[in-house]
């Protein structure tokens, strides 16, 4: 395995990532606004007793999502190559197909990663210096969701050359992946809805936003098989990914 | 006016093109009143806010609908159809009438099995009311669609568009009476909250089918909703109409 070539391909997505420079911007305000208007108008009407300050509860979870709405959005990228027949080219490049395979989740989740780097500079401006063990354990999981949603990204887009099929289960993943999680309420809150629980328990997006409020001293450590969880659905995810992925370029 | 029922018919005709987007919109609405609206509604200290809530996310999906379906005119345009409708022999002003009016029934429609489930869930299904929301809501579906086709009209830029669209439904369904109520927001937000079309529509829809939730907004009378939302729709309009011929005669879209 040459790591030269996955790191190539890995770059040559990151330089991609400007040419959708408008959907990102569409994505920044809709970050921005839950941040800035959303979670600031709710800090005045939820329970204090449940949540003491709404801000600082959002802002890890909205981090959490920004990364991976980010790093899913290789998917739409490798929906439009496939649909023009550009993989052909990309077989035709003197690689491997696995290298190929790595460097594209790898690109997705660089992408993920920049996009989230000021959403946690952000993060520290609210929130204060936080725990760096936790923060750090924190960085990883980051890392983990990234490259297990740019896979699911990219899996979701082999599934079907039908741009409607494709848009509407990324569409339907994403709203499971968002509301069904910790991002807006509390664990204790979703305690009495035990289907919302249990998906929630074990979603990744859920982890790492425990993960990173627990590491400014909010709310508590996720479990130990919420944090087990989290390497085994990555793995599980990128594999399917690239199964996925390397079928639809065979066809 | 016959081009502008011709392309009311065309535009109804296209109901079907969509039924993966609808669905995926239908799955959103479900998921945020089941989901979303069930917990916020253990979580904060607004009372009745599940039902303040059924309103507001109907409100929001609505616009969401029209900006999506007016937003079709660029890719129309991007695709040359553009050049054949102004070639058909109809005044401009029918134009921006039967793609207003048109987009507007279309989301209107879409639109419809969401808000009977609204009604159903807050026990107000009655002739009045469905008649009631049913006009509001085709008022401000056609002020936004009328919005839509002036700006794409003006800019004639998918990449401009796109952005502005993105950025505009974030932060006017956030900055709108859709999720909490105007008292619940700090003083900076609540005058643009007030100008905003979701509010003005979100508010009368509770005034409607559930005036008790409408009387804790402490929200201007209903009468000026429906003022604000005629208003809307006319101006939107006869904006759309002026900028429209400026902006496409003798040029076509490029």
């Amino acid at each position: 395995m040459e790591v030269s070539q996955i790191i190539k391909v890995a770059v040559r997505d990151l330089n991609r990532m400007w040419k959708y420079r408008w959907w990102l911007a569409g994505l920044v305000a809709m970050n921005l606004s839950d941040l800035f208007i959303m979670a600031t108008i709710f800090n005045g009407v939820v329970n204090r007793a449940l949540i003491p300050d709404y801000i600082k509860f959002v802002a890890p979870g909205i981090t959490a999502i920004a990364i991976f709405a980010s790093s899913f959005s290789i998917g739409r990228e490798v929906m439009v190559e496939i649909r023009r027949d550009v993989h052909h080219y990309l077989l035709s490049l003197p690689m491997r197909r696995y290298e190929l395979l790595l460097g594209r989740a790898l690109g997705g989740t660089i992408r993920g990663l920049v996009y989230a780097i000021p959403f946690l500079i952000l993060l520290i401006a609210i929130e204060g210096l936080p725990n760096v063990e936790i923060f750090s354990v924190a960085l990883i999981s980051l890392i983990l969701l990234a490259f297990s949603m740019s896979s699911l990204g990219i899996a979701l887009s082999s599934i079907s050359r039908q741009m409607d099929v494709q848009a509407t289960v990324r569409s339907l993943l994403y709203f499971v992946l968002f509301f069904f999680s910790t991002v807006f309420y509390p664990s204790r809150a979703i305690s009495q809805f035990s289907s919302i629980r249990l998906i929630s328990h074990y979603n990744p997006v859920s982890v790492v936003a425990d993960l990173l409020r627990a590491s400014f001293g909010e709310g508590v450590m996720p479990a130990t098989d919420q944090l087990i969880s989290l390497p085994i659905l990555s793995f599980l995810m990128s594999v399917a990914g690239m199964l996925l992925y390397m079928k639809a370029m065979a066809k | 006016m016959r081009g502008a029922l011709f392309l009311i018919g065309r535009e109804l005709s296209k109901t079907r093109r969509y039924k993966f987007f609808i669905a995926m919109r239908f799955t959103w609405f479900a998921i945020q009143v089941a989901v979303f609206g069930a917990v916020m509604s253990r979580i904060v200290t607004i009372p009745k806010f599940y039902e303040f809530y059924l309103v507001g996310v109907y409100s929001s999906i609505l616009f969401t609908l029209s900006v999506f379906i007016s937003y079709e005119i660029l890719e129309e345009a991007e695709d040359g159809l553009f050049e054949y409708f102004l070639s058909l022999p109809m005044g401009r002003w029918e134009f921006v009438l039967g793609r207003s009016v048109g987009c507007a029934i279309s989301s209107l429609a879409y639109t419809i099995p969401m808000l009977l489930l609204v009604l159903l869930l807050l026990g107000n299904i009655t002739p009045f009311s469905i008649a009631l929301s049913l006009f509001s809501s085709l008022l401000f579906a056609i002020g936004i669609s009328g919005i839509v086709i002036t700006f794409v009209s003006l800019v004639k830029s998918s990449d401009v568009s796109d952005i502005v669209f993105g950025a505009v439904d974030a932060i006017l369904v956030r900055l709108s009476t859709a999720m909490y109520p105007l008292s619940a927001m700090p003083s900076y937000y609540r005058i643009p909250s007030v100008a905003n079309p979701i509010t003005q529509l979100a508010e009368f829809l509770r005034y409607v089918l559930s005036p008790d939730v409408f009387s804790y907004t402490y929200f201007e009378p209903p009468g000026s909703a429906v003022a604000f939302l005629i208003g809307f729709s006319i101006s939107a309009f006869m904006i759309g109409m002026l900028v429209f011929e400026r902006k496409v005669e003798g040029g076509g879209w490029r």
